[in-house]
């Protein structure tokens, strides 16, 4: 067990109590915080080198997004510290009854590659801010990313509590062969295979896990809407980082009519993006790898091509691509395409469309477009997702106050804000009682008796308006 | 294998259907079980005795009187619980609705254990049922009688499709676990627990696991001794032992070991008379397996009070052991029975340092008048949950979250968090299709005067 080494160090460190106090997470956070301000460039630099990241896009998810998480937490940390207190009952009345939030002790985050430093500082805010002791695995797609936070986290980060372990498939799962206190696993397209064997290591041990994982996320758009605002906000959503995006809009559905009146806005705003040539717009983004562009790239033939369709191997550079007319036997819906492809698949109404999502897995997000709310709210009540966006694209995830996470295949737990330091800690139930006015007590101990029993149940109201009282 | 395909395939069909979403449903379902509690209260402490050998006034408090409590909850809160929560707004989302809505998971499978075999069902249903979901319900087949009178009242009083339940023993439950659910609960020991969490895997189905433990006691030198084992002696042998929060050994320091074992001595006699065999109050081990089982443990320990027993009707005395080794066999796993070990250590560091040498508990107790040391013996240790000076009243505490950590369990239950466990809390954020002005921020060509903003 080539990791049972670091594990053990880790553990002994969290043993030693050392990321309990406040004082030690803040101080933690806070250089996570630095890092953020002073490797700024680097980050920038590492993923534009690693998948040719637009600076716009790497500023605004890996440092600005990272940063109000941070900011957020460290506001809010004494207060999510803190003992909650609780209603009593009857009998508990003179008594302290409380919810401890405790670490978990030694957890293991494993991040992706789409947004490398966010999907990995996120949940490890959460981690620390919980008081735990973290073993990051970044991911080895992104090189550059991976060694800059293998390199830069041991400078901030206390290294006797927390970790950066590179490795590949085989050794990641050598890690996962370790005791771990809760592992917290996001992965990318055909997650839901890697996240059962995530979650089948994780039984081994009895080890609590969140996994964000993905699907094809349903875009629908209805006959009465403005075609242009709703072209620019899909476009935005399908573009953004090339498609890799796991809440990106994967497919559109709409009927025949809507698809004639989507396709020129859609060419509008991609020109409007991107410019007439986007092999040329520094703001457009490439593909993480080789293997994943021929993937996205074979997915191009289904239905026509109606925009875009060009391709360079060289730089792994697909061009903004809308596919018209396809069906859903067709190759782009028969995976998350994870790559800036939109495939409009056309639907008679509004509940054909609704079929069509519930015929399918959940997905991570689902997004509806409607002038009207009462389709946007049908869409939302008739069907399950992760996430729901009325009128817009990814925006829901930007907010620290709403959960962020998966349902079915597309995953399971949920995080952000103080739902990851939630995420992270033990909700103890605690009841300190008073060791005096036992007399009280002798209800419940035997030998039973009808008065007993009688006297029991007369105390024992069943309020219907109000707290309804045990014992 | 098909049978289990058809009854989980008819309720996701049932489920599909909607019907179950409404409020007015759910409530309808909801009291139709608070019906049932109280129409056949009488089967109910029939089959409980039969398994279990309790008398009627210990199983009514231990089992029906907390089901109506929770039913009650339920029925009172689920509008509250069942609404959309609004959520704090960023700058951008200002005139947007932002809200988390809470959403049925679809078809839930609660396994239920035998120990207290009606509640352990019927506490998860009701919060699976006030959630919205499909319930298929797989009682324990060893408390059999309570299990069969399970399967005959439910389908009396419930939606046939949507609550089905099916009993059978090994076999039957792996069968079940082959098919897709959207959330398991279990209750029951570590060993399955395991089983149930990889046969989860393969669906990504999420789970609730609730386990057990060696529950430790820590009995401070400062405290009332006489109070504090009385509360230990009804905690420790009520239902014979054979309960997941029961304390399971006690630390002490070796001066008042004895004063313990007296106390523990005046309390059974208190509660049990001369003769406990003939108590109407004390109940059996549920069986032959589980009987000798406990009476292995006892090998070659100091018995300090009790220790008899009899196999024909599975009997076994209120068992005290002094001077208990770390290393014996019943410091091993979870006793589950009528026997208390008592183990000696010199101070509270001491007992801190063996408890969290082990697995973390279910349940932690501590009795002391000095609140300092409650305080560190909770803040340095981990468990499901704590009650100090006293036992088991955390969990019954309906706004406390019950549930285990590390090897006694993940996840918790009980009121407002049995609705939150069998939900699916989803993000909802409804824009205008308006004011595009807005977005152009974020929109690409990006500029450096975008990012400056």
């Amino acid at each position: 067990n080539p990791y049972a080494g670091l594990v053990s160090h880790l553990r002994a460190a969290w043993l030693s109590g050392k990321t309990r106090p406040m004082e030690y997470r803040v101080a933690q956070l806070e250089a996570l915080g630095r890092f953020l301000d002073e490797k700024k460039q680097d980050i920038l630099e590492a993923t534009a080198s690693d998948m040719g990241k637009p600076s716009f896009e790497a500023y605004f998810t890996e440092i600005l997004l990272c940063k109000n998480e941070l900011n957020n937490t460290l506001n809010n940390l004494s207060h999510w510290m803190k003992d909650e207190h609780v209603d009593k009952n009857l009998v508990t009345q003179l008594d302290s009854a409380f919810i401890r939030k405790d670490p978990y002790g030694v957890v293991l985050i494993i991040a992706p590659w789409n947004y490398p430093i966010h999907l990995l500082l996120v949940p490890l805010i959460g981690a620390i801010a919980a008081g735990n002791c973290v073993v990051v695995k970044p991911s080895e797609t992104t090189r550059n990313t991976e060694r800059l936070v293998a390199e830069m986290l041991s400078c901030y980060l206390d290294n006797d509590c927390f970790a950066v372990v590179t490795a590949g498939v085989q050794e990641t799962t050598r890690l996962l062969e370790n005791k771990f206190d809760y592992i917290f696993f996001t992965g990318t397209s055909r997650s839901p295979s890697v996240g059962k064997i995530i979650m089948t290591a994780a039984a081994k041990h009895l080890t609590p896990v969140t996994l964000e994982l993905g699907g094809k996320n349903p875009c629908y758009v209805s006959d009465t809407c403005d075609v242009q605002n709703v072209a620019r906000r899909v476009a935005w959503g399908r573009f953004f980082n090339a498609g890799q995006t796991c809440i990106a809009p994967d497919y559109v559905l709409c009927s025949v009519e809507m698809q004639e009146k989507l396709m020129p806005a859609l060419r509008e705003a991609i020109t409007e993006f991107f410019g007439s040539n986007p092999r040329e717009s520094p703001d457009f983004g490439r593909i993480v790898g080789d293997k994943q562009f021929r993937r996205i790239r074979s997915l191009l033939c289904s239905g026509r091509v109606a925009i875009g369709g060009q391709t360079d191997e060289k730089e792994r550079y697909i061009a903004p691509t809308v596919l018209a007319d396809v069906l859903p036997s067709d190759p782009a819906m028969q995976e998350e395409i994870f790559g800036p492809i939109l495939p409009i698949v056309v639907v008679a109404n509004m509940d054909e469309a609704i079929d069509f999502i519930n015929a399918r897995p959940r997905p991570l997000a689902i997004y509806a477009f409607s002038c009207d709310s009462k389709v946007v709210n049908q869409v939302l009540e008739r069907t399950s997702s992760g996430g729901f966006c009325g009128n817009d694209t990814l925006m829901h995830v930007t907010l620290t106050s709403l959960p962020f996470g998966g349902t079915g295949n597309s995953g399971l737990g949920k995080y952000h804000g103080k739902f990851t330091f939630d995420t992270f800690t033990h909700h103890r139930g605690c009841l300190h009682r008073n060791m005096g006015l036992e007399a009280l007590n002798a209800l419940r101990y035997p030998p039973y008796t009808q008065q007993k029993l009688g006297l029991l149940t007369a105390t024992f109201e069943i309020k219907r308006k109000g707290m309804c009282t045990l014992l | 294998m098909e049978r289990m395909q058809q009854v989980v395939g008819r309720a996701r069909a049932a489920f599909n259907s909607g019907r179950c979403r409404s409020l007015e449903f759910r409530m309808q379902q909801l009291k139709a079980l608070e019906r049932m509690v109280q129409e056949k209260e009488k089967e109910i402490l029939a089959a409980i005795k039969a398994d279990l050998h309790k008398c009627g006034h210990n199983a009514y408090s231990h089992e029906i009187l907390g089901v109506l409590g929770e039913l009650a909850l339920a029925m009172d809160k689920l509008p509250s619980w069942a609404a959309p929560q609004p959520v704090k707004r960023n700058l951008l989302t200002m005139r947007d609705e932002v809200y988390i809505c809470s959403e049925p998971l679809g078809v839930v499978l609660i396994i239920g254990a035998w120990n207290y075999p009606f509640v352990l069902v019927m506490q998860p249903l009701i919060g699976a049922i006030a959630a919205g979901n499909a319930v298929v319900v797989k009682p324990s087949e060893i408390s059999e009688n309570t299990a069969q009178l399970v399967a005959d009242l439910l389908p009396q009083y419930l939606d046939r499709e949507l609550y089905p339940v099916v009993t059978g023993g090994v076999p039957e439950t792996t069968q079940l676990l082959t098919q897709r659910f959207d959330h398991i609960l279990y209750t029951g020991n570590s060993t399955v627990g395991k089983i149930v969490m990889a046969a989860a895997a393969k669906h990504l189905t999420p789970v609730t696991l609730e386990l057990g433990g060696k529950s430790p006691c820590y009995i401070d030198k400062d405290c009332d001794l006489a109070v504090a084992c009385r509360r230990i002696t009804w905690g420790k042998y009520m239902n014979c032992g054979q309960t997941c929060i029961a304390p399971d050994y006690i630390l002490c320091d070796p001066s008042i070991q004895g004063k313990v074992v007296e106390n523990i001595k005046a309390t059974l006699q208190e509660f049990y008379g001369e003769d406990v065999k003939s108590s109407p109050d004390y109940e059996r081990i549920i069986n032959k397996r589980h009987f000798k089982r406990i009476l292995g443990l006892l090998e070659g320990q100091k018995i300090a009070h009790g220790g008899q027993t009899d196999e024909a009707s599975c009997f076994i005395a209120p068992t005290i052991l002094t001077d208990v080794s770390p290393e014996s066999k019943v410091m091993e796993e979870e006793i589950f029975g009528p026997v208390l070990p008592i183990l000696t250590v010199k101070s509270v560091d001491e007992a801190i340092e063996f408890i969290n040498r082990r697995e973390k508990p279910l349940a932690l107790y501590v009795f002391s008048n000095n609140k300092q040391l409650i305080r560190r013996v909770i803040s340095e240790t981990s468990s499901g949950g704590v009650t100090a000076n006293d036992v088991f009243m955390h969990a019954l505490v309906p706004d406390l979250p019950f549930g285990g950590v590390g090897n006694s369990g993940m996840g918790a239950y009980h009121g407002k968090h049995s609705f939150e466990t069998f939900s699916h809390h989803r993000a909802c954020l409804i824009k205008d299709l308006k004011m595009e002005v807005v977005n152009k921020l974020r929109y690409p060509p990006g500029s450096q005067k975008k990012v400056d903003w």
